[in-house]
């Protein structure tokens, strides 16, 4: 398991209200209770290279992802998340390819856009999707993802996002036109630009509140994020490899009281 | 006073550029008839067939997802890879262990999409619309629907309609494509009710229903606000896939 770089609870109290310049005011979030309530606990798998590179180098990889979700029976993952696996015009997408043979419902979230290829992230998701958010955050930036029934302890609507930050910009768009959200049940999973961690955490605590931001990794070119309501709380996130990829295992538990 | 007039140039130059802008598509409408059940459920005729005329978007209608008498597969996004497309899938109902309902697909991802199951008091079964929203190439914003109204009465159609009208225009703001089997001819209750808000863009165009010797006209394209303009309009007539004829049409809308 790696050590939480990042922080769950920014330091401060609760002047903020969210979005726009709030000055030197600064959020906090309430630790979460020690004791974990496993019925409100629910993990995903975020696959990622952590680079500029797309995720799939060749057909066996995608094979064995293919293979390793066909096989997820006991301890199954809410959703998979293949970072940066790119779709071309005309091509089978290589997430759509998966979802086919595992035969399980799958969702594309553009992330940007290349010359040659849409920039982004497949889904693959073990529930069937209600419906699917997202929002243009900068040109040829998107913020998308989809809205899930979680069986949690009470049935839960939540709606999980997935983006690229390369640029501060595209925090600043998601907080100030998602805001309610993000403090309600909307839930980020996506890489950041290594150097932009600390003043993503930095921003975020002087202009909202009510969230929690953790970091999975750090040394690499991009860093794997979670931007969660402050009613969630990632327990554990543990990375691990399949054959030449790398996944992470992001362990989230919804709290139904804060302390 | 300089701020102000920066401001100013601004704003004009944000009206200026929302104006003059014109949204160039191509879509099509096919009811599949029973999750493809004369193509043997297979996705690889319909593949054929669509790439024929190459659309943008399509509104598929009678799909399948993981039925019995599909063999358990998940018919849209099958679809979806056999033509390097993106897929959307609104059930209206569960069927033969998995879903019947409508499905959305695009050359372009979406960046958001939604959907209203209509099961109005008196409907034999619900039925749903699906609708996402791309940006396309040129940087248009576009929400383009499937669907495909009840079968019953004008009753119950204009219900659906209201359904969907009620859901959909809670944004007024982003051109809209609803397109699909609307079970009703052109002179019914129910398109003179679609109509105070929808353009049919076909409107005069020919029928559509059943393929082969089509006698009525029950497949439309339609359009929100009413300023689509259609350069083409094409009834593909293929009773070896369905017993409904498909709609192919080039569209424009300025801004």
């Amino acid at each position: 398991m790696l050590p939480f770089l990042g922080c769950s609870g920014l330091g401060g109290s609760n002047q903020n209200n969210g979005g726009g310049n709030k000055g030197d005011s600064v959020y906090v979030a309430p630790d979460p209770p020690a004791e974990v309530n496993k019925y409100n606990l629910f993990f995903v798998e975020f696959f990622t290279r952590c680079d500029s590179g797309t995720l799939f180098q060749d057909k066996r990889e995608m094979d064995s992802v293919a293979s390793h979700i066909g096989s997820s029976e006991k301890t199954t993952p809410l959703l998979y998340f293949l970072d940066r696996s790119d779709a071309c015009a005309g091509s089978a997408a290589p997430h759509l390819e998966i979802a086919c043979s595992v035969k399980k419902p799958s969702h594309f979230c553009q992330n940007g856009l290349s010359d040659d290829a849409f920039e982004g992230t497949g889904i693959i998701s073990n529930l069937g999707f209600g419906s699917c958010e997202g929002l243009v955050a900068g040109e040829g930036k998107f913020v998308s993802g989809c809205t899930l029934e979680v069986p949690l302890y009470t049935t839960t609507e939540i709606t999980f996002l997935t983006c690229r930050v390369d640029d501060l910009d595209m925090v600043r768009i998601l907080v100030e036109k998602d805001s309610t959200l993000l403090q309600s049940n909307g839930i980020v999973i996506g890489c950041i630009k290594d150097g932009l961690a600390e003043e993503t955490a930095d921003y975020l605590k002087r202009n909202f509140r009510d969230f929690r931001l953790t970091f999975c990794n750090g040394g690499m070119e991009y860093r794997v994020f979670i931007l969660s309501p402050v009613w969630y709380v990632c327990r554990e996130t543990d990375r691990k490899n399949l054959s030449s990829l790398t996944y992470y295992n992001i362990e989230i538990e919804k709290l139904d009281k804060l302390r | 006073m300089k701020r102000f007039l920066i401001i100013l140039s601004i704003v004009f130059l944000s009206v200026i550029s929302a104006e003059g802008r014109t949204i160039k598509i191509r879509v099509m409408t096919m009811n599949i008839k029973e999750g493809g059940e004369l193509a043997s459920h297979e996705t690889g005729p319909f593949a054929e067939c669509i790439k024929e005329y190459d659309p943008d978007v399509i509104s598929v209608q009678e799909v399948d997802n993981m039925t019995i008498r599909n063999g358990g597969k998940d018919w849209l996004s099958e679809l979806a890879a056999d033509l390097g497309m993106f897929q959307f899938y609104g059930k209206s109902f569960t069927y033969q262990d998995g879903g019947f309902g409508v499905g959305v697909l695009c050359k372009y991802p979406f960046y958001k999409a939604d959907k209203v199951v209509s099961y109005p008091s008196g409907a034999r079964e619900p039925r749903a619309t699906a609708w996402v929203y791309l940006e396309l190439p040129d940087g248009n914003i576009l929400r383009i629907a499937a669907t495909h109204l009840a079968v019953e009465s004008d009753q119950i159609r204009v219900s659906n309609i209201a359904d969907i009208n009620n859901k959909m225009f809670i944004d007024d703001s982003t051109p809209t494509l609803l397109m699909g089997d609307f079970n009703a001819d052109p002179d019914s209750e129910t398109l003179q009710y679609a109509m105070f808000k929808w353009q049919d863009i076909g409107k005069g165009t020919g029928d559509t229903y059943p393929s082969g010797t089509p006698a009525s006209r029950i497949d439309y394209v339609m359009g929100y606000p009413k300023t689509w303009k259609a350069t083409s309009y094409e009834i593909v007539n293929r009773p070896d896939l369905s017993d409904h004829c498909f709609v192919v049409a080039d569209l424009e809308f300025e801004y």
